[in-house]
């Protein structure tokens, strides 16, 4: 339990989590998760939580394009973050997915600098002036195909 | 305040025109289980949850629930891509396209407008936490009878993720209801 958080003199969370959120947590310790790659195929990333459908299974077609591949790894690594964001924000005290969490985070910050460098920007505020324009008019709308 | 990244959260590639499924996954849209309805469910419930874990988690999943309408609408444009006049009216879509023509509607896939009659919140969050759990059962429950309808991997891939990602929002709203039930019952 990460005490620090809560100030110097504070050794008492503000809410009483009593005994049963460390109980909670200590049962998920024990649970495995899934890779960032496999995460996609499955759609979470606690592998105690993926329930199949029948037969049907996710087949995420491996990208030709160096630019198609980035992208997917940005997507990789963005659902393994948010998977564990969700989680934390109802355990928010539990460290080791923190760690996770924020180095996934830290991954899919890298990955889409990295695509922005090379093949177009993603988020308005890394737009450049290009050709007389702003580059986050060239990126298409991700409906546009 | 909310940005945005003009990426896909999860990639489709549907090359194949399919009317009738379009005509279907409108439900998703607009209809009552739809992504739409979810999002905004539970960023207006934000406001009265129990401390920062609820808003939190309210505000993360309606968020997320945004981009599964985008994703929606991505899947229908393009099931119906290079539609003719003639393909909508045969897909039974020749109403929707005499009034919005190729837009999108807010409707559900029986063509009743987006409705927010039944969006709960009820200003406690333990009856809005349980209301949610069954808010993505049933959006579960049409992605599966979706993915019966058709044939296309391509499409069911889509459906298949946001049937899964749809267990997961259950699974967090149960674990939060779990933990406020638990504290509640504490404190008396």
């Amino acid at each position: 339990m990460n005490q620090g958080l809560y100030g110097p003199f504070m050794f008492v969370p503000y809410y009483d989590e009593g005994t049963q959120e460390q109980e909670k947590e200590e049962e998920r310790e024990g649970v495995e998760l899934y890779s960032p790659e496999e995460n996609m195929f499955k759609g979470n990333i606690f592998k105690n939580e993926y329930i199949p459908f029948g037969k049907h299974l996710i087949f995420v077609a491996n990208p030709k394009k160096e630019s198609e591949k980035l992208l997917k790894k940005i997507q990789e690594y963005s659902l393994a973050a948010h998977d564990l964001r969700l989680y934390l924000d109802i355990f928010p005290c539990n460290k080791k997915i923190f760690d996770k969490y924020s180095s996934y985070a830290s991954k899919a910050n890298e990955l889409i600098a990295e695509y922005e460098r090379n093949y177009g920007v993603l988020l308005s505020t890394s737009a450049k002036w290009e050709n007389n324009k702003t580059s986050y008019n060239v990126t298409p709308s991700v409906w546009v195909k | 305040m909310f940005t945005y990244q003009k990426r896909e959260m999860y990639p489709i590639n549907v090359n194949k025109k399919d009317l009738r499924l379009a005509k279907y996954l409108i439900a998703q849209y607009g209809g009552e289980y739809g992504e739409l309805s979810a999002a905004l469910t539970y960023m207006n419930q934000r406001y009265t949850m129990k401390d920062e874990r609820g808003r939190n988690l309210l505000t993360d999943i309606a968020t997320e629930e945004l981009t599964h309408v985008e994703m929606i609408a991505s899947l229908y444009k393009a099931l119906t891509k290079d539609a003719s006049i003639e393909e909508m009216e045969q897909a039974g879509l020749g109403c929707s396209f005499v009034t919005h023509g190729y837009a999108l509607t807010l409707e559900n896939c029986s063509g009743n407008a987006f409705n927010t009659n039944n969006f709960t919140s009820t200003g406690d969050y333990k009856a809005d936490l349980l209301e949610d759990m069954a808010s993505e059962q049933k959006a579960r429950t049409v992605y599966e009878n979706l993915i019966k309808m058709t044939s296309d991997q391509d499409v069911i891939n889509v459906l298949l993720f946001l049937r899964q990602r749809e267990i997961v929002h259950y699974n967090r709203f149960k674990d939060l209801l779990d933990v406020y039930t638990k504290e509640d019952n504490m404190v008396k």
